[in-house]
């Protein structure tokens, strides 16, 4: 093993004439926007993985956590629930001031018609219908 | 098909996320309905001290489907119960002792006693109450048979209660808590090492105390501990005093069905240590208000201890005249330890007390108490018609057996052979079957004996067989003595024996043969159905 890759290094002996080139005097010396490319590189790969090791966190319901919108998520998923009806699930929690967003799902009086704030009455068929789907 | 409400809490259960800890709290605040319920079953599945907490906070509203479910929960909700019970809130704190009790939680003992021990605390006194209540249930668990197959779990929780006390008890001098004492009394063995350590030395801090509880506490367990120490080889003067003088009902009991028993040299040694019982001389347990078979124990357990005779006797003479049958009985067998006018008078009237059982025991005594005239009315009872009394006066009179007599037969006069003779019938029962066997006895003069007896007690008819084998003898003057005494039983098979008799070789045997016959003439012959219904 030792002598083949003695045998290969000694194989390529016509390039290590180019070798230290940009640390002799006599090279051109090195700026640091030589380094602009390599250090954007870097950081573009360094955000995409944090934003898909975030996105994975937002999704992974196994983490232990102790998130209010991640399990208003959670609860909205298991129920499947499309986007619409979140939506308007979260409206009716921050309507009654709710301090968990989940809170909707095991509190069948806020959907009550008479209780809508005026900002929902006229989503009140939603609602309801929504009420007969959660409850 | 889960519902959406099922579908929520299921997520809510199994979810990682905390928050569902708040999103179930605000459910729980319900006043009832299924979401109360649906919501506590979830709080109760997740493991969050807070959340149950808030559960055990509201356990007093709870109804039976709501506790049920609490108490399913024992592993899980045992965090927030040692919090509950260190809180100094009285609602949780008070919630939380219902919820050890009923969950029998032995692991929060030594936190309860730790509570018990300040008794600054406003829950130390709460705190003690639990203690000994969890170990009066431990106890029961400990003795109860269906835990003896599978004890290992009790055996488990005893060590962890067992040593929380001791350690207690290594305190008691600043707390004073009677009830720890009591609760350690309650799981402690009769062979625990502190337990005897304590009895044993009047200075120790605990002694007081302990006695204190051993002589007052009518918990089943205290009154076997007390019991059990008996039977240890070195029981503590202490306990042996304790059990000298308590007079309550549930003690004696209890101390009466041990002497019921098989008695261990241990115990029987105990129990000759102990020189007085105080409910012999209590007005409110008289012996004769006892039930029948404690009455039958209390004498036995007289019997085995070191009380006085004059103590004893006047006891068995409360009994005998007016104790149960059986206990009146049992009391007459043992005045047989007794000697003296007043216990021999005792005795007469027990012949006369109207249950057979004391009867026959003052029956058999009578002889031995040499009381003047009793042979009269031992020869009455033999006539008893209760056949116990009747075998304990032939018990009473097992001198004038058949064999006594044979042997005495020739030193007594005519008249008394006569007497003793008929006594010896209605005394030894076996004696027809002895004379029997007396007819084939070795030489001729017992042979000839027993065709005297035969005479002489009238029961020639029964020994009819052996007397017309004798007609056969070797010996010419037996042989004339058996057809002599056949002449009593003058019957065809009889006479036809004695007409080949006349024939005999013997002149003597003869003439006694002829002589029957001649007898025979002047009756009139039974028929053979009259002879069988006479033999029957």
């Amino acid at each position: 093993m030792d002598a083949l890759s003695t045998g290969s290094l000694l194989a390529q002996f016509t390039k290590w004439e180019r070798l230290g080139d940009g640390f002799r005097r006599t090279g051109p010396p090195l700026e640091l926007v030589d380094f602009i490319p390599h250090i954007v590189g870097i950081l573009l790969v360094g955000g995409i993985v944090a934003a898909i090791i975030t996105y994975r966190r937002r999704n992974d319901l196994n983490r232990p956590c102790t998130d209010s919108q991640k399990l208003f998520r959670e609860l909205c998923l298991a129920h499947d629930l499309d986007s619409g009806t979140q939506k308007l699930l979260g409206q009716l929690a921050n309507a009654f001031q709710l301090a968990q967003p989940a809170e909707v799902f095991v509190s069948p009086q806020l959907f009550s018609t008479e209780r809508l704030p005026e900002s929902l009455r006229a989503e009140a068929a939603l609602i309801a219908e929504l009420r007969k789907r959660l409850f | 098909m889960k519902t959406p409400t099922e579908l929520t809490f299921e997520v809510l259960a199994n979810s990682r996320n905390e928050s569902a800890n708040e999103v179930l709290l605000a459910a729980f605040q319900q006043e009832s309905g299924p979401l109360f319920v649906e919501s506590l079953k979830t709080i109760l599945a997740r493991r969050n001290k807070g959340a149950h907490t808030a559960a055990l906070l509201r356990w007093h509203e709870f109804g039976e489907q709501e506790r049920s479910l609490v108490l399913k929960a024992r592993s899980r909700i045992s965090g927030a119960l040692r919090d509950a019970v260190l809180s100094n809130d009285a609602l949780l704190f008070a919630n939380a002792c219902q919820v050890i009790e009923l969950l029998e939680d032995y692991d929060l003992v030594p936190n309860l006693v730790t509570l018990a021990e300040h008794n600054t605390n406003p829950h130390a006194n709460d705190a003690a109450a639990l203690v000994l209540r969890l170990s009066a249930q431990l106890s029961t668990k400990l003795q109860s048979p269906a835990m003896q197959n599978d004890s290992r779990d009790a055996k488990v929780f005893r060590k962890v209660v067992l040593d929380s006390l001791r350690r207690s008890l290594d305190r008691y001098r600043y707390h004073k808590r009677a009830e720890l004492l009591e609760s350690f009394t309650l799981v402690c063995g009769a062979d625990d090492e502190l337990l005897l350590t304590i009895l044993d030395d009047p200075h120790h801090p605990c002694f007081k105390g302990m006695s204190q509880v051993l002589a007052s506490s009518s918990h089943p367990t205290v009154l076997n501990l007390l019991v059990d120490i008996l039977h240890q080889e070195k029981a503590p003067a202490t306990v042996l005093s304790i059990v000298s003088h308590r007079s309550d009902r549930k003690f004696i009991s209890r101390l009466l069905d041990v002497c019921g028993r098989k008695r261990v040299p241990a115990l029987s040694r105990n129990l000759k240590r102990l020189r007085t019982f105080s409910w012999l001389n209590a007005t409110t347990h008289r012996l004769s208000t006892f039930s029948e078979t404690d009455q039958v124990k209390s004498v036995h357990l007289l019997r085995a201890s070191g009380v006085s005779p004059e103590s004893v006797l006047n006891a068995l003479e409360e009994l005998l005249l007016s104790g149960e049958p059986a206990g009146r009985a049992a009391a007459c067998e043992a005045l047989a330890e007794f000697s003296g006018d007043h216990t021999n008078h005792l005795i007469l009237q027990a012949v006369y007390d109207t249950a057979p059982p004391v009867q026959a025991a003052a029956t058999r005594q009578l002889r031995d108490r040499h009381i003047p005239g009793t042979m009269p009315l031992l020869s009455d009872l033999l006539d008893c018609p209760h056949e116990e009394v009747r075998a304990a006066a032939r018990e009473a009179l097992s001198e004038f057996s058949f064999e006594n007599f044979v042997k005495n037969y020739d030193s007594l006069s005519e008249e008394a052979r006569q007497t003793t003779g008929s006594f010896v019938q209605r005394v030894d029962e076996e004696y027809l079957s002895l004379l029997k066997a007396e007819f084939a006895a070795q030489g001729v003069k017992p042979r000839l004996r027993a065709i005297e007896i035969a005479t002489l007690l009238e029961v020639v008819p029964f020994v009819v067989e052996e007397l017309l084998t004798l007609l056969s003898d070797q010996d010419h003057v037996v042989r004339a003595a058996a057809a002599e005494a056949l002449k009593y039983w003058p019957v065809p098979e009889v006479q036809a024996a004695l007409e080949v008799a006349a024939y005999d070789r013997s002149g003597t045997v003869q003439n006694a043969a002829r002589s029957s016959l001649a007898v025979f003439t002047s009756f009139e012959l039974p028929t053979t159905s009259a002879h069988a219904e006479v033999q029957r």
